[in-house]
């Protein structure tokens, strides 16, 4: 890189004796006491959150109640902390949903690990772990930032959703949704 | 070796050795080419007409025979204008072949299209997931989108064949038919089969499902998708969270290369390897479950010193006592021991001055993949000279000795005494040290009995029945409190006057073994495939095993 | 198969515009790329109907998207050969 000289000028008498700096700060510091207050006061005020806004993942269920989580391990595998532990079960011959074959028994999440990057809600095919609002996750001691299934399910709430890949063709044809 | 002869792929030339179908001379190059339907230890098919590749052939003038040539002199090559499957072809001199042409590319798409309008959307919930062939071959071969718009067929899902030991998925096959010549090939007999056509085309069994074949289960690795897999492994681990440790099972004497798939120290696994001198790419079913030893209750967790448990470092000691506490002193080996543990325990056992016996373990002989010897290592006490003759079935030799006494002291590795000859009296006239990985009548009437790791839990060296030296490697760590063999061998044969460095490391072992015993290659080195020893010491010797795949079938 | 129950479809009133195309490439899928001789067998007489005549399916399919004659879609189960 080339030298560049730097021209320092020779401070005035006025600027010497600091006297103007000080007073054009304290303008500055005068104009903002008048200015409307951006400060928040949490915890009575809470910020608005946007829409897409990361906060902790949690399972949802579909409109029908089922829960759409299928354990493939995706999420477990794309989680860069590796919070989230999987254990995948079999879904019981006389459920309705036995066609599907494969539910969690066990679905953990170390709130401690999560990062809250959304790369399992972007790596999921079922859209069944979604990241929603909350931001503040407290605990006194470790083993109680691992939320299991039940915990996340109940957080989760319902997805809406329109398509309903996985109810059979047989009841689709009451409901006309059609092939296309 | 076999001529070379001289094709060009993708415009790289090479020399591939002749007979060699176009696939596994494209693999030599470094070109895959994708296949469903081809097997290299089945019969060609040339069914799934995914390998499709374009082929050509010097031109020749067809009054003269006289090469035709290009302008500017080269061979002029005249390429077929249909596309030709590289799994039925055979390797000729001069051969072009090109796989990245739009015309291959085109035609593998198309293939993959068709085969992907009825497949269910599945991969979520099927096992295969992450090993599977068509998800492999779309991503990279495929069209991307589906254009297909119309209902799928529906076939039977969940449906438990062999016995209940694999799941077979209607939907999912792809029609390769590499189950239905494994089974019409391999096992002898038609299992499974096509039944309907067109597009409702599915794989089905026949009536006797193959329950009672010990080899079925290898149709779980050669189905390409998710249609066949294995009931013992259904949901319980992604193969991608898995590492994959080279094994050989401990079965029989056949020594089949095996893959055993860990995670985090817990086996989930077992698959068997692909070696073209030993198994093919075959192995048992019944040496698939092998590592369920490695947590079963029958497990020996706690050195245990006159009946109590106690720490590790307190029981060696006591068995070193016991060990030098009277000079008429046996040791009874294993033939389930890697050979690093048999030539230490040969040093031991010739500076303590014991008489060494064996247990031979026979069964019935299959003809295929589960031999005579139920035992991996029994040429390596040979090799280590622990024994000369082949051992009997049983113990009464050692129990004579001991009732006679001439006898007063044991180690036993890995056998249960108690249900080879010897009784509970034979415990209280001659002091037992037991080293064995499972409890049993003998551990607990032994004076001190220590635990030692698994064959899964260390790594090692066995010789199979064609004298061929195979290594394998750990696979998981084994329980706390328990030790490995050659550790405690090492300090019984420092006690006895010798000063080996303690712990040795697996390296360290196989250099010396190899440098006193000079048919092992330099530090024990099996390359690829394993390295067949010098048996000609042993020639005398009468093994049970008989003829069987890559053993007496002059192959 | 796919080939039958588009043609299926576009009989039914569910046509859509780019179904001659996908015929045509469909069928274009199938030629010289298949182990038995029938799938050319089925595949050219659909690549010469629907080259030759391709205005008259996208005329038949444009009448059926107007809304011309009953669509007969809301019967879902194709009959397969």
């Amino acid at each position: 890189m080339a030298i560049v000289v730097v021209e320092r000028k020779k401070l005035s008498f006025w600027e010497r004796t600091y006297l103007p700096q000080i007073a054009g700060g304290l303008w500055i510091t005068l104009k903002n006491l008048f200015r409307k207050k951006v400060t928040l006061e949490y915890p009575e005020q809470r910020p608005a959150l946007p829409a897409r806004y990361r906060g902790a993942p949690t399972l949802v269920k579909d409109p029908d109640g089922r829960e759409k989580c299928v354990s493939c391990q995706l999420c477990e595998f794309v989680c860069p902390p590796k919070a989230i532990r999987v254990s995948p079960g079999a879904i019981a011959e006389g459920s309705p949903y036995s066609h599907i074959e494969k539910a969690p028994a066990k679905f953990e999440i170390n709130m401690a690990r999560c990062i809250f990057c959304g790369l399992c809600q972007e790596a999921c095919p079922e859209s069944a772990i979604v990241l929603q609002k909350e931001f503040s996750v407290n605990g006194f001691d470790r083993k109680s930032f691992i939320r299991g299934k039940a915990d996340l399910y109940e957080k989760g709430g319902v997805l809406p959703d329109n398509v309903m890949k996985w109810r059979k063709a047989s009841l689709n044809a009451e409901k006309s949704k059609g092939g296309r | 070796m076999s001529d070379l002869v001289n094709i060009n792929i993708d415009g790289k030339p090479c020399a591939v050795p002749a007979g060699l179908n176009v696939i596994e001379a494209a693999k030599l190059a470094g070109v895959e080419i994708p296949h469903f339907c081809y097997h290299p230890n089945l019969q060609v098919a040339g069914s799934c007409r995914l390998c499709l590749v374009s082929i050509g052939t010097p031109a020749r003038d067809r009054a003269t025979g006289e090469p035709v040539l290009n302008p500017d002199g080269t061979q002029k090559i005249a390429f077929m204008p249909m596309l030709a499957i590289s799994c039925g072809t055979k390797v000729s001199e001069g051969m072009h072949v090109v796989t990245n042409s739009p015309q291959v590319k085109a035609a593998r798409e198309g293939v993959l299209e068709f085969l992907l309008l009825n497949h269910p959307l599945d991969c979520p919930i099927c096992d295969k997931a992450g090993e599977c062939k068509l998800q492999e071959y779309s991503e990279n071969f495929g069209r991307g989108r589906s254009r297909y718009v119309e209902e799928k067929n529906a076939k039977p899902k969940k449906v438990p064949v062999a016995g209940g030991r694999i799941m077979l998925d209607a939907e999912r096959c792809v029609l390769c038919s590499r189950c239905i010549r494994f089974c019409r090939e391999i096992i002898g007999r038609d299992i499974f089969g096509f039944i309907r056509r067109g597009s409702k085309n599915e794989i089905s069994v026949y009536g006797d499902d193959g329950g009672d074949s010990n080899y079925i289960m290898n149709v779980v690795d050669g189905c390409p998708v998710g249609a066949l897999t294995e009931a013992a492994f259904r949901f319980k681990m992604r193969p991608w969270f898995m590492r994959v440790v080279n094994c050989v099972a401990p079965e029989s004497s056949a020594g089949v290369n095996t893959n055993v798939w860990v995670r985090e120290n817990t086996i989930y696994r077992i698959t068997p390897r692909a070696n073209p001198f030993v198994n093919d790419s075959w192995t048992s079913d019944s040496s698939r479950y092998e590592y369920k030893i490695v947590n079963s209750d029958l497990r020996l967790r706690r050195m245990r010193v006159d009946g109590a448990p106690c720490e590790p470092g307190y029981a060696l000691s006591r068995a070193v006592d016991v060990l030098k506490s009277d000079p008429r002193i046996a040791v009874v080996a294993s033939a389930r021991q890697p050979l690093e543990e048999q030539f230490l325990l040969a040093e031991f056992a010739s500076m303590a001055g014991a008489k060494v016996y064996a247990v031979s373990h026979l069964g019935e002989d299959d003809g295929f993949l589960v031999s005579a010897d139920r035992t991996p290592n029994m040429r390596g006490l040979f090799v280590s000279g622990l024994i000369k003759e082949y051992p009997k079935p049983d113990l009464s030799d050692l129990a004579a000795e001991i009732r006679m006494g001439n006898i007063k002291t044991v180690l036993c590795l890995c056998e249960d005494a108690t249900s080879l000859g010897l009784e509970e009296k034979d415990f209280k006239l001659a002091n037992f040290v037991y080293c064995g990985v499972n409890d049993s009548l003998t551990a607990r009437l032994a004076k001190v009995a220590l635990a030692i790791s698994s064959n899964f839990e260390h790594a090692g060296l066995f010789i199979n029945r064609q004298f061929r030296l195979q290594k394998f490697d750990k696979a998981v760590c084994a329980p706390k409190g328990v030790l490995d063999f050659s550790a405690i061998a090492v300090k019984f044969i420092n006690a006895f006057g010798a000063s080996l460095a303690e712990n040795p490391d697996i390296g360290q072992l196989r250099m010396r073994i190899s440098e006193m015993c000079p048919i092992l290659p330099k530090g024990c080195e099996t390359g690829e495939g394993g390295v067949v020893i010098d048996s000609s010491a042993f020639a005398s010797i009468k093994f049970p095993e008989t003829k069987s795949l890559h053993f007496l079938d002059n192959e | 198969m796919w080939i039958s129950r588009i043609t299926k479809r576009i009989c039914a009133g569910g046509g859509r515009l780019e179904d001659p195309d996908l015929l045509l490439s469909i069928a274009d899928g199938i030629c010289g790329r298949t182990v038995c001789a029938h799938g050319e067998g089925m595949a050219w007489p659909v690549q010469s109907n629907v080259s030759k005549f391709k205005d008259e399916y996208l005329a038949k399919i444009r009448r059926q998207l107007a809304g011309e004659g009953a669509s007969r879609l809301d019967n879902n189960s194709y009959r397969l050969i």
